[in-house]
């Protein structure tokens, strides 16, 4: 089966990281293809940071998302440009110190967790939010947590990945705790 | 898996890959979006393994380095993108006419000109076979993705040698900044170009049965000529209708009688579909996935993908379109690969759908567009 998986937020935010992460996980330590392909503006602040990521347990065609399964979006201003290649139904992570939730189609499955402030308040900086919303991308079960560990022992520079394993285990308790439950909202 | 290493490499990483893995012992470039990245990549990894990478001043320069590291007896390639590859154009003859084994990598972007650097583009079809003057040899691979990137460049090295000619590889940007899960063998079956047998009597130019002289490199102890102009067996200049007739038509014929060896092509979907949709490159990959989508809508589409672009896999295509309700080329130019599949499928009308994008169009939309031309 496809799926098809948008991560958007603003340059600076560690997007692409995170993305990478996810690919390399997939490629380097499950059976499944991955595809991915950014989007990002020449700043290195500030402008969109997109990046569209297909798993699937076959070849994959297509390489980018048209209708994405799963999105994740660390602000605002990309929440709402890419709403439009989430398909209905889909389940949609926000970083909800960033992103308004009452602002997003009634037809998701929202997510809504304040990954900045935790990774500020948790573990004093608020560069490790990607971590932390990575973490708690693991309890959708596309991405196993020890294959996302180990690809952060592999990728990241070794003076900072013990911080990052600390922001995605704090991910993954934060958002275990949290009910997914579209009536919450 | 043994012997495999698995990736999540770019475009440009795998093609790196490959060409490391059939032996790639001289890289020359000049920097140019979406090709730097390669270099770069090179750059770290090729004088590690015992290679060369080299700038050269400009892109001329550049694959004319490559031209001589091959007569040193190296394996040799370059990378570029339109405006670099445009640089490359007599030089490509050059190879060509010397019979140099030497690979290009081209990722294509938005043309014409300078254009736009970062975006993909398919505009380059005919350049990459008509770019030089003169009547002269070349073979092209277009990868789909990644994993191609990385396959279709031990096979570009591999028939390079084997019949010494240039080989392209023409990709583009969306494929070369495209990340992908990559599987990449270390027994991949690698040729060398043949040498002559030490000690006996050689003419640089003189072509047994195979048509495909030996090639002696610099300091081996033979008589080494490389000659641009009109030239014999000897390599002596002989400016007559009978050498030009005879070494023009060998240089060529080394492609035409060796096609099994070079052609490839892709067919995805059922069979008697209501259109076989034709696409190369990243379009293929777009194609693909609207044959998925119209697969939801009950229209079946077949997608036939040349990955030998020149030659084409003219009898495959050839029997898939007989097959198909009809035959629309998809490619992002104003009708390139169009021609050439209309020069092949001669016995019914093609249809031509152009989708001129700086990204790659969604399946959806080519789905969309390609119904509007397409009764079924």
């Amino acid at each position: 089966m496809r799926t098809e998986i948008i991560l958007a937020g603003k340059g600076g935010q560690g997007i692409l990281l995170a993305g990478y992460l996810i690919g390399y996980s997939v490629a380097k330590f499950t059976n499944y293809q991955v595809s991915s392909t950014e989007e990002y503006g020449a700043e290195t602040r500030g402008t969109d940071s997109k990046m569209d990521i297909v798993i699937s347990d076959e070849e994959i065609d297509f390489i980018g998302a048209e209708r994405a399964d799963v999105a994740i979006f660390m602000f605002k201003d990309q929440a709402a440009k890419y709403s439009r290649l989430v398909r209905d139904g889909a389940t949609v992570m926000i970083d909800s110190t960033l992103v308004d939730a009452s602002t997003l189609p009634a037809s998701w499955r929202v997510i809504d967790l304040p990954f900045t402030e935790l990774a500020e308040k948790g573990l004093g900086t608020p560069r490790v939010a990607n971590m932390v919303m990575l973490g708690a991308f693991t309890t959708l079960g596309l991405v196993p947590l020890d294959a996302l560990e180990s690809a952060v022992r592999e990728v990241v520079s070794p003076r900072w990945v013990d911080l990052n394993l600390k922001a995605l285990r704090l991910g993954v308790e934060e958002a275990s705790r949290k009910a997914v439950n579209p009536l919450t909202r | 898996m043994r012997g495999v290493s698995v990736g999540y490499l770019t475009g440009n990483q795998a093609v790196a890959e490959g060409a490391m893995a059939a032996g790639l012992k001289f890289y020359a470039g000049y920097p140019i979006t979406p090709a730097s990245d390669l270099f770069e990549y090179l750059s770290e990894k090729l004088p590690k393994r015992g290679g060369i990478v080299y700038q050269g001043e400009d892109e001329i320069a550049s694959i004319v380095a490559a031209i001589g590291a091959s007569w040193s007896g190296a394996k040799a390639m370059t990378a570029t993108s339109g405006p670099g590859f445009s640089l490359m154009a007599e030089s490509i003859g050059l190879a060509a006419m010397t019979e140099t084994p030497v690979v290009v990598a081209v990722n294509m972007r938005t043309g014409p000109s300078t254009g736009i650097a970062t975006t993909p583009g398919q505009g380059d079809v005919m350049q990459s076979r008509w770019l030089s003057h003169g009547h002269y040899p070349v073979v092209v691979y277009a990868p789909t993705g990644v994993q191609d990137s990385f396959d279709l460049t031990i096979k570009a090295f591999n028939v390079a040698e084997a019949l010494r000619v240039p080989a392209i590889i023409l990709s583009d940007a969306a494929i070369a900044h495209g990340r992908e899960k990559v599987m990449m063998r270390s027994d991949v079956p690698v040729v060398s170009r043949k040498k002559p047998t030490p000690g006996s009597k050689y003419l640089p130019y003189e072509a047994g049965d195979d048509l495909v002289p030996p090639m002696a490199a610099f300091g081996e102890g033979f008589n080494v000529l490389v000659e641009s102009l009109q030239h014999d067996e000897r390599g002596y200049y002989v400016p007559t209708s009978h050498a030009f007739e005879k070494l023009v038509t060998r240089l060529n014929r080394k492609v035409d009688d060796n096609r099994k060896m070079i052609v490839e092509s892709r067919v995805y979907g059922e069979e008697n579909a209501d259109v076989l949709l034709v696409a190369f490159g990243s379009y293929a990959r777009v194609a693909r996935g609207a044959a998925r989508r119209a697969r939801e809508e009950g229209f079946r589409v077949r997608v036939f993908v040349p990955i030998s672009i020149w030659p084409l896999d003219e009898e495959g295509l050839r029997r898939e379109a007989s097959r198909a309700g009809s035959v629309v080329v998809m490619e992002n130019n104003l009708g390139q690969l169009y021609r050439e599949v209309q020069r092949v499928v001669r016995d019914r009308d093609v249809g031509f759908l152009p989708l001129l994008k700086v990204e790659l169009p969604t399946p959806t939309e080519a789905l969309r567009s390609l119904r509007g031309m397409v009764r079924a």
